[in-house]
């Protein structure tokens, strides 16, 4: 609260999520010629790297004892850099107003 | 619609009962407060919204319509209510809640929502990922298409304290969601998963939960029954596939029809079953003398499937003694069985004759009697492993060793003895031990400390026996699927038993709290957990996970907070990997 009338409000959070599947070995096996795989591709399908962050804002004033005014404003945003079902990248910036009355 | 009507009439003759005893009250003391909110709101969207918008809908530009929002509360000697609303600027963004209650005598909540739930869309490429060899191919009949379910509940719950039986309470709850939209379905196109179709399914389905529920409290005694009766829907109907046909992969003969069950038609898949559950459960809570209390209960519930009349039935025992006697010492004593029997169902498989080759004219199992291949009556009755009987016994003591430090023990031991399944040869019980020691200290008035070491041991986890690696005797004929060795003559072979499940676990859990300032604390919490299996015939299986984290919490001022944490985990699972392999 900056003062009786001017109210704002700050969060965040943001997370880095990584992980990934080391190449694929057999040791000791021999497959028959019409079973030869080339496993070689198969780890890039495991790889995990996202990045979330959301960041939002929003400040409140006190008009008198029966008006307000509200301001929001929202970043959010999915990076995907290794996408391997459907890549979700994307970022919204969200700006939100409103008046409101009291009683 | 009847339903919704009556839901409005439901919440207007609350409100109108609220408003006849406010008024009723009106010369007594009242404070109402309220806020209405109207207002807008802007994107700027750039790249998808699948996961900014998993659960709200983002959409480029200004909203549909006004954001609005309500709050109304008040209250007075003999009521209370409280009520709100939100409206997103579309129809599904939407939160509604009533909370109220006229002389403690009767009480109401009700809340309402509904809100969109964006899913994945696979492209299925990850199965061209295995290079070489008989290869995977795979269909999407929906490229491009966004996946999405739209929820909305809601849910009544109402009491009414008996004023002429105090102590006795009667309640109604109501609970409905319904689900509606279009989720990704795969299926196998062919005889085995070498050919992966994939197309949406519509999505129309509702829960229904009605619940009644009547408590009694006579002195040291409370009593408690609670009835629930659940409905689940689905009125949409299952995605149309059109199944390969069957057919030698060199030469294009169809002389495989014998050993298949549908191929070159279209057929339902995804099918979701619309069911029924009801359940009884009766409560006793007992305050016995020498600071002793019982807990006992009982729960019977049946769900039936009503597409094929299937059901599965459930009876729980759970029972607790408590006790305080000696100061600075709390035991608890721990009784559970439960028993689980999932209906056995006959499953009559279709044997059709062979159009070509060498089988012609008969199915599989009574084959020509020229060909010398091995074969069975493939008809079975499918036996559930989810039938069974586990009884848990437990026993847990907390003491105050110092005046600032408490160390606690913790000891169960669980039996799960399934019907049929078994998860060794000729046995189907797993059996767990297990047994927690735990330390908690306050050093000073700013630090705080704990730490658990568990262990546990189970014998039999659950295993896929005889799962893999066949052994077949070398003199055995491959090749011809009329005179040579059978699939399932191969699997039969299989020797190995796989699981990941342990035997053992090992785990210690760490929790350090140090208040630095009264506005500002660290936590450090650190766990380490090791899981193992060697009780398998053929290969080890292991899992061990470290998971450090931070937490830091700072508040410069009364209504000014910051809060940062870090966890890190870092799982290593060593783990053998059979591939089964397989080309028609």
């Amino acid at each position: 609260m900056v003062n009786e009338k001017f109210n704002v409000t700050f969060a965040n959070t943001y997370t880095s999520s990584k992980a990934d599947l080391g190449d694929i070995n057999f040791s000791n096996t021999t497959f028959s010629p019409n079973y030869d795989f080339d496993l070689s591709e198969i780890d890039q399908y495991s790889d995990l790297n996202i990045k979330q962050i959301d960041l939002s804002a929003g400040a409140d004033y006190r008009i008198n004892d029966n008006f307000a005014l509200n301001l929001g404003f929202t970043y959010r945003r999915y990076a995907d850099d290794d996408p391997y079902v459907e890549d979700g990248t994307g970022e919204a910036y969200i700006t939100n107003f409103s008046i409101s009355y009291l009683f | 619609m009847v339903k919704k009507v009556l839901n409005l009439l439901f919440i207007l003759a609350f409100i109108g009962i609220f408003a006849i005893g406010a008024k009723a009250e009106e010369s007594e003391k009242s404070d109402f407060k309220g806020k209405i909110s109207a207002g807008y709101h802007f994107n700027d969207i750039n790249g998808s919204t699948a996961k900014i918008g998993e659960y709200e809908d983002l959409e480029q530009g200004a909203g549909d319509g006004p954001d609005l929002s309500f709050f109304l509360n008040g209250h007075g000697d003999n009521f209370s209510l409280d009520l709100g609303g939100l409206y997103g600027g579309n129809k599904n963004d939407q939160e509604y809640y009533l909370n109220g209650d006229i002389n403690r005598i009767f009480l109401e909540r009700y809340q309402y929502n509904r809100f969109h739930h964006s899913l994945d869309h696979d492209p299925l490429t990850n199965l061209s990922a295995v290079l070489g060899g008989p290869k995977v191919s795979h269909q999407d009949f929906d490229v491009g298409r966004d996946y999405m379910i739209y929820y909305s509940e809601q849910e009544s719950n109402t009491t009414i304290n008996l004023p002429f039986l105090p102590g006795a309470q009667v309640s109604f709850d109501y609970r409905q969601q319904i689900r509606r939209g279009h989720k990704q379905a795969l299926t196998m196109s062919k005889c085995a998963a070498c050919h992966i179709t994939s197309q949406g399914r519509t999505i129309d389905e509702e829960t229904e939960d009605y619940k009644a529920k009547a408590q009694v409290k006579f002195g040291w005694l409370t009593l408690m029954y609670n009835f629930l009766h659940r409905d689940f829907r689905e009125q949409a109907n299952a995605p149309i596939n059109q199944y390969d046909e069957a057919m030698h992969p060199g030469n294009g003969v169809e002389m495989f029809d014998d050993r298949v069950q549908y191929h070159d038609e279209n057929l339902a898949y995804s099918q979701v079953p619309s069911s029924k559950k009801d359940s009884h459960l009766i409560k006793a809570l007992a305050a016995l003398p020498k600071h002793t209390s019982f807990y006992l209960s009982y729960l019977n519930s049946d769900i039936e499937n009503r597409e094929n009349d299937l059901s599965t039935d459930q009876d729980v025992i759970t029972a607790r003694i408590t006790n305080r006697l000696i100061p600075g010492l709390k035991l608890n004593l721990d009784f559970r069985y439960l028993s689980l029997d999932n209906d056995d169902t006959y499953v009559d498989v279709v044997e059709p004759l062979s159009v070509a080759g060498a089988n012609a004219g008969f199915p599989w199992n009574n084959h020509n009697p020229a060909l010398s291949y091995n074969s069975f009556d493939p008809d079975f009755t499918r036996r559930s492993a989810m039938s069974r009987d586990v009884t848990t016994v437990g026993f847990n003591a907390r003491y105050r060793l110092l005046k600032k430090t408490t160390i606690r023990l913790d000891y169960e031991w669980e039996k799960i003895d399934r019907d049929y399944y078994e998860v060794d040869n000729g046995d189907t019980e797993t059996k767990k031990n297990t047994i927690k020691l735990g330390l908690k200290s306050r050093l000073n008035r700013k630090l705080k400390a704990k730490i658990i070491y568990k262990r546990q041991d189970i014998d039999n986890p659950f295993n896929n026996l005889n799962a893999a690696h066949e052994v077949v005797d070398p003199s055995s004929t491959y090749g011809s699927p009329f005179a040579g060795l059978q699939y399932w003559e191969r699997q039969e072979d299989r020797i190995a038993t796989l699981s990941n499940q342990p035997t053992a676990i090992n785990e210690i859990k760490t929790d350090f709290h140090w208040s630095i300032k009264p506005n500002l604390f660290l936590n450090a919490n650190f766990s380490w957990i090791d899981k193992e299996n060697d009780d398998t015939n053929f290969s080890d299986w292991e899992q061990e996970s470290y998971r450090p984290s931070l937490n830091l919490w700072y508040a410069p001022m009364e209504r000014l907070s910051f809060n940062v944490s870090y966890m890190y985990d870092k799982t290593k699972t060593d783990s053998v990997i059979h591939m089964p392999v397989f080309d028609g």
